[in-house]
Parts: structure tokens; C-alpha cells; sequence
């Protein structure tokens, strides 16, 4: 199995940074960090099974 | 007016005017590269959107700027001067030393900084330093996720497509539409931070309510302003640049202009000031992502980080430092 596309660790240390932020940001702006770690883990996902799709069986 | 407010509102035009010149190149490099525009006109369509977002936004950019980093009792016309000052001592140390420096953030820390030395940490306002210090980091997180996810919602839906000549076509065309977003949502959110000092500035001298709203001839002359610098700066590249600017292909271009474009329209309709030129480089690495992590210029990108964490500091020490000389001589 080749190495690991590093997109994917790269969307989930983004979405990391972004669930950080959460506490810091306003009550009333919250939503935006929550929605962008969302994107970010949505994308780690997909990407992750991107590249296990393109993987030539064992 | 005394002629201290009246120096210091001439002074912020001049700074709203190194901000269109240092920022005209992100406006108008797509274009340019991708041969959509010639460099005189890309320039002028910059600079023409430039001006008329103040037709698209409210002032709430400017109000952040003007009443929420700092506790207004302590924001005199002295305090401000030395804000901006300690601002512009930033960008040219930084434009010296090569680091991609926000000119918002570093009138933010100068505004905070002189404040700071006037009258002590307590004037700071939480609220708005979070609201700021948060979407540093997220604005270009969000430029970048958007620029990736329109990179590759264009790749999908065209993938089929065999001409590739009126395909492209079709994106230069479009092109003309994102940079046209891309300079209205650069307008809309730098301009306002200058009218966001002139307003503090008039609430000072007592010419504005401190909850009044920012005066018509405020707003336009913070436009004009910059829509000056865009094309000053314009010209340069002209001169300097020519075809010397980084490749970009239509769609791509396209991907990174509309998703910093959004993230823009976004901030400025909240009123949280962000810096252009990152939110750019963060759409551009997301287009560049979406082929590989080492199409991305990682370099450039750390610079940007290590510019986060330094500017409203070294700003506000430099502000500091302005506030207590003025101090001393007055």
C-alpha cells in the first residue's frame, strides 16, 4: 500500500484548528468555525477514500 | 477640525492608498496571466469595482475599526495618529524584511498598541480583538476550502467536455466576473477599515455621535482612495511585472478569485476586518491543493502563519512607541 495521500492528515489538522477556534469566536459566529472543521472533516473523508479506492488490491 | 484630525485623515487616505497599490497585483494577476484583460484595462476594471463597492456594502467593517478594538474614551485624534503611524512603521519594515504582513492587522495592533500605552490593557475591547484575532486564522482556512471545492465542482462538471479551446474561452469569460467579485469584495472590506479610523477620528473631534453613522463623504473618499492606489499600483506591475506573472489556468483563476470573493463578501457583510491578500493566497493554495499538496508553495504559505502571529504585536509596539514620542514632544 502506497503512502497515505497527505491532503488527508492536511484537512484534518485544518479541521482541528478549526474546532479550536470554536470556544475563542463569538457566541453569535460559532457557526463558522463549527461549519468550516465540518468541510474540512467531510474532505478528509473523501479524500481518504480516494485514494483507498485507487489502491490496487491485495 | 484641528489640524491634527485633519493631518490624521490625511494620513489614512494615504495609507488606504499604499493599501490599493501593494494589493492591486492579487486583483488583476489572473486576468493578466490568462491573457483575458490587457494589464491597462485589467487595471481600470480593478479600481472601477474598487470604487463601487461602496454601493454593495454597509459600513460595519468601519465600525469594528472604529468602536470595537478599543474602549472609545481613550481613542483621541492622538491616539489614532499614533496607531496609524505605528501601522505604516509595520508594513514598510515588513515590506523591507519580505514578510507577507496584513495592512488590517497591523492598524488593528497600532490602534490597540497606542491605546494600550495611553491608558493600559483594560481600554482593550475582548469582544472585538476575538472576532478579529479568530478570522485571521479562519479567513484563509475558508478562501482555501472554497477555492478546492470550486476546483474541483468545475473539474466534474466539465470533464466531458472536448474543446478544450471553448471551454477555456467560456472561463476567461468568466474570469472577468470573478475579478470584477474579487475587487468589489477588496474594496468593500479595506476601504472601511480606513473609514473605520476617519470615523474614529471624527467621533474624537466631536464632528460624529459616538454611535452616529460614518458620513457619505467618508465612504467616498476612502473608495476613491484606494481605487488611486489599485491603478498607481497597476501601473507598476505594468512596468515591472509584464508577463512575468505565475501562470494560472482560467478555471483555476476563476476558482480562486470567486472563493476569496465569497469569504470577502461574507466578512464584510459581518463587519469583521480580514486581510485580502491572505484570504487570496489561501483560495490559491486550495486550487493548487486540489491537484497535489506539492503544487502548493509551502514557503509562502508558512510566511503567511508566521505574519499572523507577529503583526498585531509588532504593530501595536510600534504604536506604542509613536504614542509615547508624540507624548513627549507635545
Amino acid at each position: 500500500m502506497s503512502q497515505i495521500d497527505r491532503r488527508v492528515p492536511f484537512f484534518v489538522v485544518a479541521s482541528l484548528v478549526c474546532v479550536a477556534l470554536v470556544p475563542v469566536a463569538e457566541p453569535g459566529l460559532r457557526y463558522v468555525p463549527v461549519a468550516t472543521a465540518i468541510v474540512y472533516a467531510v474532505l478528509a473523508v473523501l479524500f481518504f477514500f480516494d485514494w483507498r479506492g485507487r489502491q490496487p488490491p491485495a | 477640525m484641528t489640524t491634527g484630525a485633519v493631518l490624521t485623515i490625511v494620513v489614512a487616505l494615504i495609507f488606504d492608498v499604499t493599501n490599493g497599490f501593494h494589493d492591486s497585483a492579487n486583483s488583476i494577476a489572473t486576468v493578466v496571466s490568462t491573457r483575458v484583460l490587457s494589464p491597462r484595462y485589467a487595471v481600470m476594471w480593478a479600481a472601477a469595482f474598487n470604487f463601487i463597492a461602496f454601493l454593495v456594502f454597509k459600513t460595519a467593517v468601519a465600525s469594528t475599526i472604529a468602536k470595537g478594538v478599543v474602549d472609545q474614551d481613550v481613542l483621541t485624534v492622538g491616539v489614532v495618529f499614533a496607531g496609524l503611524s505605528g501601522a505604516i512603521i509595520w508594513n514598510l519594515a515588513t515590506y523591507w524584511l519580505g514578510l507577507p504582513s496584513s495592512s488590517s492587522h497591523a492598524l488593528v495592533g497600532g490602534i490597540a498598541g497606542a491605546a494600550v500605552a495611553r491608558a493600559g490593557f483594560d481600554v482593550l475591547l475582548g469582544d472585538g480583538l476575538r472576532r478579529i484575532g479568530v478570522f485571521i486564522v479562519l479567513s484563509p482556512l475558508i478562501g482555501l476550502a472554497l477555492g478546492l471545492i470550486l476546483t474541483i465542482f468545475l473539474q466534474w462538471t466539465f470533464h466531458r467536455v472536448k474543446q478544450l479551446d471553448r471551454l477555456n474561452k467560456g472561463f476567461r469569460r468568466g474570469q472577468l466576473l470573478s475579478a470584477a467579485a474579487y475587487s468589489l469584495g477588496h474594496g468593500g472590506n479595506d476601504a472601511q477599515k480606513t473609514m473605520g479610523v476617519i470615523l474614529a477620528v471624527l467621533i474624537a473631534s466631536g464632528k460624529v455621535a459616538p454611535d452616529g453613522d460614518t458620513p457619505l463623504w467618508v465612504v467616498l473618499s476612502s473608495h476613491t482612495a484606494i481605487a488611486i492606489g489599485t491603478l498607481m499600483g497597476g501601473w507598476r506591475i505594468v512596468k515591472t511585472m509584464g508577463s512575468r506573472i505565475t501562470r494560472l489556468q482560467p478555471a483555476g483563476g476563476m476558482a480562486a478569485e470567486t472563493g476569496a470573493a465569497l469569504t470577502l463578501f461574507y466578512t464584510s457583510h459581518a463587519g469583521i476586518p480580514v486581510s485580502t491578500t491572505h484570504t487570496i493566497t489561501g483560495a490559491i493554495v486550495g486550487v493548487g491543493a486540489s491537484r497535489r499538496l506539492s503544487a502548493v508553495r509551502w514557503g509562502v504559505a508558512g510566511r503567511v502563519v508566521v505574519a499572523w502571529i507577529v503583526t498585531i504585536p509588532g504593530a501595536g509596539v510600534a504604536a506604542a512607541f509613536t504614542s509615547v514620542l508624540i507624548r513627549a514632544m507635545a
